[in-house]
Formats: structure tokens, C-alpha cells, sequence
């Protein structure tokens, strides 16, 4: 069923972010409702379905925003590798590895981006980046995390039971 | 009535100074004799009159002044907004030889690194990359950096790579407005000496040939830096709602100059 809904869902929820929570930011900043969803359908889901929606979400996100084509997926990659860190301890993840592994993405998700646009020419300077973007974008992708992890956690109830079996 | 006419009349002309002098001789030891008497009463009544007098006055005084103050600094207050509102009004109609296009604002970057937002006009309608983009109010909202064959995108001046050579309107001190992480305008490049205060107005200074001169900015909400510094530190609140943009005007007619070494 998720290769169905995941891509379309992933694609609204890349439109979302460039047209609905723009307008809803705070102090400027605005959650990364793409990234929080990927981080949480790998947690809850596992990679088989995670990494087919992170080309999506990279290409998604790439289409719509203002960065070079490939960033986001670039700037996505890394979930890849925290699957390798994860390993095999599907069964043991919870909320507070889910929190972990946000936080860890948000930064590499956002240093990506600063290093594309500092290769353009276009970034200041870095620790103002972390204490003004990337610090409060953490606080407020953890925020969205509850949500979004109660949703899909409802959603994949199945999976999850089929995956202990 | 017609005798008072003569008599003032002649009194101007001279004819009548000899009388004049006589009476004074005659009369002044007696009217100096009965001033002398009459002195100290007078005085006392006087004084007694005055304290009162003075009170009253000085009470009265005190509250013309009152609202003699208060009426300078209405006036005072009027007269500056009556020269921004002037100022403000040269700078739009220095704009009406200028050509616009209207776009609407359908995306923002999601990434929260940049201030960039995405308008429905592109290359078929005549954008050009580095052509100012202003709001409906001719305050400068940012420049287009880059353009698509239907679409455009627009930094904004908070954006972190933005900078925008500016006067402050007032004094004429000149500066770069730059952008931040922390989506607040600051006025870079101003000398210690120059006159700035909170309220002043931002403006454009059409140095470099980016923009043209006279788009308002922002208001200066903050100036600060120590006298030994070589520049103060003035910060500065975009009058554009850059938040909330939904309609912007693209100046199509503005061709920005690409400065070569002289």
C-alpha cells in the first residue's frame, strides 16, 4: 500500500512546504515536513519502503524549491547511512531513536544545503547558520516529529506486527 | 473730538512745544512732591498686588507654556512627517517613468537557509535576472536571481547573500543593507559620524547600478557601536511585509548596469 501512498504523499507534502508552511513560519523558520516523515517511515516502516520515498522526496523537493536539482537528494542521502548504524534493531526503535536520528538528519539535511550554497557563493557565515537555522529547525522538525509519529505509527500497525513475526 | 484732532495734530507738527515745556517746568516739583508721598502706599498696595499678580501670572505662565511646548512639538512632529510624507512622495513619482509587471507570489524556498520566493512571470514575459522586485507600495522587496522560461525566482534583501547599497534618508549617510540568518536587515558601512537615528528611512542609493535610486527599505529600529569603532551598527526593519508577500511588481523597464573596472 505505501508504494501507492508514500510518492504522492510525498510529493503534497513537498508542495506544502514551499506554498502553505511558509506562511505559517516562526521567527522565519519553518519545519522540514519532507525530512521528519522520511526519518519517521524508516523508523517505523523500515528502509525497503524509506529509500524508495527518499529518491522521491529528494526529486520532489528538488523540482519545487530554489536550490540546484539535487540537493535534497543529496541533502537526503544520509538516512541511508543511519539505517546502516541502526542495523537490524528495527523491533527496538522508539520514539526517542527516532528523535535521535531527526536531530542528527536536520543537521546533515541543512549542512548540505549551506555547503551547495556556499560552493555557489551564497552562504554566510556557518556558526550563525547553526545557532539561526539549524539549532531552532531542530527544535521545530522534533515538535512536528509527535504528530507525524503517532500517524504513521497508527498507519503501520501491520507492518510492524508482520515484522516481529 | 474735532479740538483733540487739532491739538494732536499741531502737538506733531511742533506748535505746540512751548506750552508743553512751560507746564512741565511749573508742574513737576509738585507732581515729584505728591509721587514721593504717595510712594510707599503705593508700593505696599503694589506689593501686595503683585505677589498675588504674579502668582496668577506665573500660574498662567506656566500652563501657556505647557501647551505652547506641546503645540512646538506637534508642530515640530507634523512638520517631519509633512517632509517624509514629501520625500516619500518624490520617491514614487521619481518611479513613473519606471515599468512594472505584476506577478503573483506562489512558493517560498522551503529551505530555511534562504529567502528566496517563486513568482508566476518568467522569460516569455519578460523577466530578466537582476531586475528589482518591489511591492505594491514601491518598497523594495528583493532582485531576481534566477528566471525560468514561466517562473522566476526572487532573493529577498533579508536573504543572507543580499546586499543593497542604501542612504539613510534624513542625513544622506550611506551603507549596504544586508541580509541575515536571523531575517533582520542591517545597515553595514556607516560611518561613526553620520547622523542616525531610530526612524530614519532607508533608502536605496542606486550606487553600483543594481537598483535604482530613491526604493525605500526599511526604518532604522536600532543604531548602536562604540565611538571606537569605525562603523556603528544600525539595524533596520524592512517596511515590506516579506513574510506575507502575495502580489510583487517586477520594474521590467529598470536594466541593471554591469560595472566593468575603470
Amino acid at each position: 500500500m505505501s508504494y501507492y501512498v508514500g510518492p504522492p504523499l510525498i510529493l503534497l507534502l513537498a508542495l506544502v512546504e514551499v506554498s502553505v508552511l511558509p506562511m505559517f513560519r516562526i521567527s522565519g523558520l519553518q519545519p522540514n515536513l519532507v525530512l521528519v516523515l522520511l526519518v519517521v517511515w524508516l523508523m517505523l516502516r523500515g528502509p525497503k519502503e524509506a529509500f524508495a520515498l527518499v529518491a522521491v522526496a529528494g526529486i520532489s523537493i528538488g523540482l519545487v524549491d530554489g536550490a540546484p536539482l539535487g540537493t535534497a537528494l543529496l541533502a537526503l542521502a544520509p538516512l541511508a547511512l543511519l539505517q546502516e548504524v541502526r542495523g537490524a534493531q528495527l523491533r527496538e526503535s522508539g520514539l526517542v531513536m527516532t528523535t535521535l536520528f531527526l536531530l542528527i538528519m536536520t543537521f546533515t539535511y541543512h549542512l548540505t544545503y549551506f555547503l551547495v550554497f556556499a560552493l555557489m557563493g551564497e552562504a554566510g557565515s556557518l556558526s550563525a547558520a547553526i545557532t539561526r537555522v539549524i539549532i531552532p529547525t531542530v527544535v521545530l522538525n522534533v515538535l512536528v516529529l509527535m504528530p507525524v509519529y503517532l500517524l504513521v505509527s497508527l498507519s503501520s500497525q501491520e507492518t510492524r506486527r508482520a515484522s516481529y513475526v | 473730538m474735532g479740538v483733540g484732532v487739532l491739538l494732536l495734530a499741531l502737538s506733531g507738527i511742533g506748535l505746540l512745544r512751548p506750552v508743553e515745556n512751560v507746564s512741565y517746568t511749573v508742574l513737576s516739583p509738585i507732581e515729584a512732591a505728591l509721587r514721593s508721598i504717595a510712594q510707599p502706599i503705593a508700593n505696599a498696595v503694589s506689593n501686595y498686588g503683585d505677589v498675588r499678580a504674579l502668582t496668577t501670572e506665573n500660574e498662567g505662565l506656566r500652563a501657556e507654556n505647557e501647551r505652547l511646548n506641546a503645540e512646538i512639538a506637534r508642530l515640530r512632529e507634523e512638520g517631519t512627517q509633512h517632509e517624509q510624507l514629501e520625500r516619500l512622495l518624490e520617491v514614487k513619482n521619481s518611479l513613473s517613468d519606471q515599468d512594472f509587471s505584476a506577478a503573483k507570489v506562489f512558493a517560498r524556498d522551503p529551505s530555511n537557509l534562504r529567502e528566496v520566493i517563486a513568482i508566476d512571470r518568467g522569460n516569455s514575459d519578460g523577466m530578466r535576472v537582476g531586475m528589482p522586485v518591489v511591492t505594491e507600495g514601491n518598497t523594495l522587496v528583493g532582485t531576481l536571481t534566477r528566471v525560468e522560461s514561466d517562473h522566476a525566482w526572487v532573493t529577498l534583501v533579508t536573504d543572507v547573500d543580499s546586499a543593497v547599497s542604501s542612504l539613510i534618508l534624513e542625513s544622506r549617510a550611506p551603507g549596504v543593507v544586508a541580509g541575515g540568518y536571523n531575517r533582520r536587515l542591517s545597515m553595514e558601512f556607516v560611518s561613526q559620524d553620520s547622523a542616525v537615528k531610530e526612524g530614519d528611512t532607508v533608502v536605496t542609493s542606486g550606487l553600483g547600478g543594481s537598483y535604482p535610486a530613491g526604493l525605500v527599505i526599511g526604518k532604522v529600529t536600532g543604531v548602536s557601536g562604540q565611538r571606537q569603532e569605525v562603523f556603528r551598527a544600525v539595524t533596520v526593519e524592512p517596511l515590506a511585509s516579506l513574510t506575507r508577500l502575495e502580489t510583487v511588481l517586477v520594474m521590467t523597464s529598470f536594466v541593471p548596469t554591469r560595472l566593468t573596472t575603470p
